[in-house]
């Protein structure tokens, strides 16, 4: 007698952004969306009670959460802000999360020597020394929280002259030294070599080979986005569907790495909630191809 | 090497926030980069603050609502990764900068803003049940006692008489020029709606002193000595009502 044999099933979410709040919790209650997790920005969750903190748990009532910062600033040669580590705990001991993650990237810093954040993703060097303060502050975090993270990496628009690795090995440094994940965000992965004279001509292959070099069993969760292109740039702005470019990339990586849980993320732009949810779904179905 | 990987992070930071145009250690020529991440810094606290200060936002509009918090990002960058962290010393930065002309026409536009930035504080406060059980303390000597209030509580002082102003903004009506009249409002929550309504003058200074743990028999002395008429049992009767007071304990 032969049995069937049994795959992992994909894990697809979306992102849990405002103007779907009553959508998706009214939706909730007839049936449930056909998504496997949501994911918040945890900053937008960070109020101490009142409605807010009332959406998010109900949503964590009926889904599992991913939970991904925007701030922290695990690059930042300044650290990780104390007041904000604290809230993310709290959060996390609110929603007991599937995965908390945030950046490879720096937001906080001295202007005129006064502290301040550029609430933004803001590129670190691929350096040594920039190595050693990413995984010090990495491991406060993970530390803090008592649970292992995940570090994404950013779509950058300035570069540094500077650096002793690739990305994608020092992300893998980081994984090592730390025991971090990776969040692996093919959209950024993309953007930046649309951005880059060097990879543009042979983008798709640079980032595939960018995706080969992670190792493989650090990846927790991949995202993908849209972007925008503009005069100058390619702008990784998450308010269109994931383009076709970025599909190919998800397929390279299922191959690569195995079923991973992915996001569909929408920041800017929203559109109906079933349009996210159609992009969610072309995600599984890419995802079932991958393991059939 | 931390001192290096600072410096060139403040080089980007400063040159963020417009202190620079040069970017230590930066592979030339980035201006395109530079110009995305301070367009997108413009666009972010634009979004941020327009949510922050919806009246702010309804009554200047995009075109002149951008431009002034703009102004405000660069002067006083935030200091957290959290943009509702921000905006606490906007109403302040008007007043003091009066940046621009179209604040000539809205000398309230201050007042306003603070108004804005106390209810959306407010919706954001600890949802905390009352000990109502604490109250029987009321019955001891006032010098040993003090009152906690709910965190959602505040107490606003403005020049202008706003209330009636702002909710025509919020909701695009006419609008009538608010009076000049040294206002007290109390913010408080009903439900998860934040609430602003007018309060007299030693009902603010009770609540005032009561949010700041003064012992309530001096807190009570505050409110007399503006009006010796002031009904201590009146306040409390609508204030246990609305969930003001979360509880009474000896000092």
């Amino acid at each position: 007698m032969t049995t069937e044999p049994t795959y992992p099933a994909p894990i697809i979410g979306i992102g849990l952004r405002h103007p779907h709040y009553t959508a998706v919790l009214r939706r909730t209650l007839d049936a449930p969306l056909s998504v496997d997790f949501l994911e918040v920005h945890a900053e937008n969750f960070f109020a101490q009670g009142g409605a807010i903190a009332d959406v998010l748990d109900q949503a964590a009532q009926r889904y599992p959460i991913s939970l991904h910062g925007v701030g922290l600033s695990l690059g930042s040669a300044s650290g990780v802000d104390d007041w904000h580590l604290a809230q993310l705990k709290r959060l996390v001991d609110r929603t007991n999360p599937i995965l908390v993650s945030d950046h490879a990237c720096f937001g906080r810093a001295l202007v005129n020597g006064e502290p301040a954040h550029a609430n933004d993703l803001l590129p670190i060097r691929h350096t040594h020394g920039a190595l050693d303060v990413l995984c010090a502050n990495v491991s406060r975090v993970q530390d803090t929280l008592g649970r292992r993270i995940a570090v994404e990496n950013i779509s950058a628009y300035v570069h540094w002259d500077e650096a002793d690795y690739s990305e994608p090995e020092f992300l893998n440094a980081l994984t090592q030294r730390t025991g971090c994940g990776v969040l692996m965000d093919l959209n950024n992965i993309y953007v930046n070599a649309l951005n880059d004279a060097m990879l543009k001509p042979t983008a798709l292959t640079s980032c595939m080979a960018w995706i080969d070099t992670v190792r493989a069993d650090s990846v927790m969760e991949i995202h993908l986005a849209g972007f925008t292109p503009s005069d100058t740039l390619v702008i990784d702005d998450h308010a269109t569907p994931v383009h076709a470019p970025v599909w190919q990339l998800y397929r390279h990586a299922l191959a690569k790495l195995g079923q991973v849980p992915t996001l569909i993320e929408w920041d800017l732009d929203l559109p109906e909630l079933s349009v996210l949810l159609a992009e969610a779904d072309t995600a599984r179905q890419y995802a079932l191809t991958a393991i059939r | 090497m931390i001192a290096r990987e600072a410096a060139h992070q403040n080089a980007l930071l400063q040159a963020l926030y417009r202190h620079s145009d040069v970017i230590d250690g930066a592979v030339a020529p980035f201006d395109a980069g530079l110009a995305a991440y301070r367009s997108n810094g413009s666009a972010n606290v634009t979004r941020a603050m327009s949510l922050m200060f919806p009246a702010v936002y309804a009554l200047l509009g995009e075109d002149d609502f951008a431009p002034l918090v703009r102004l405000h990002w660069l002067a006083e960058p935030p200091q957290r990764g959290d943009w509702s962290q921000y905006g606490s010393g906007f109403g302040d930065w008007i007043a003091t900068h009066n940046p621009g002309s179209v604040l000539n026409a809205l000398p309230f536009l201050a007042d306003l803003a603070q108004l804005d930035y106390a209810l959306t504080r407010c919706q954001d406060a600890a949802d905390i049940n009352p000990d109502l059980a604490t109250l029987a303390l009321l019955e001891q000597d006032p010098s040993t006692l003090r009152m906690v209030l709910n965190p959602s509580v505040s107490v606003l002082q403005l020049k202008y008489d706003l209330l009636d102003f702002r909710q025509a903004a919020l909701v695009a009506a006419p609008l009538i020029e608010p009076l000049t009249n040294h206002t007290n409002v109390v913010i408080a929550r009903e439900g998860y709606r934040a609430q602003a309504a007018m309060i007299d003058a030693p009902s603010a200074a009770f609540v005032r002193n009561c949010m700041v743990g003064t012992i309530l028999l001096q807190a009570h002395d505050a409110a007399t000595a503006i009006d010796p008429a002031f009904d201590v049992s009146a306040w409390l009767s609508h204030a246990i009502t609305a969930q003001w007071i979360v509880r009474v304990e000896t000092i």
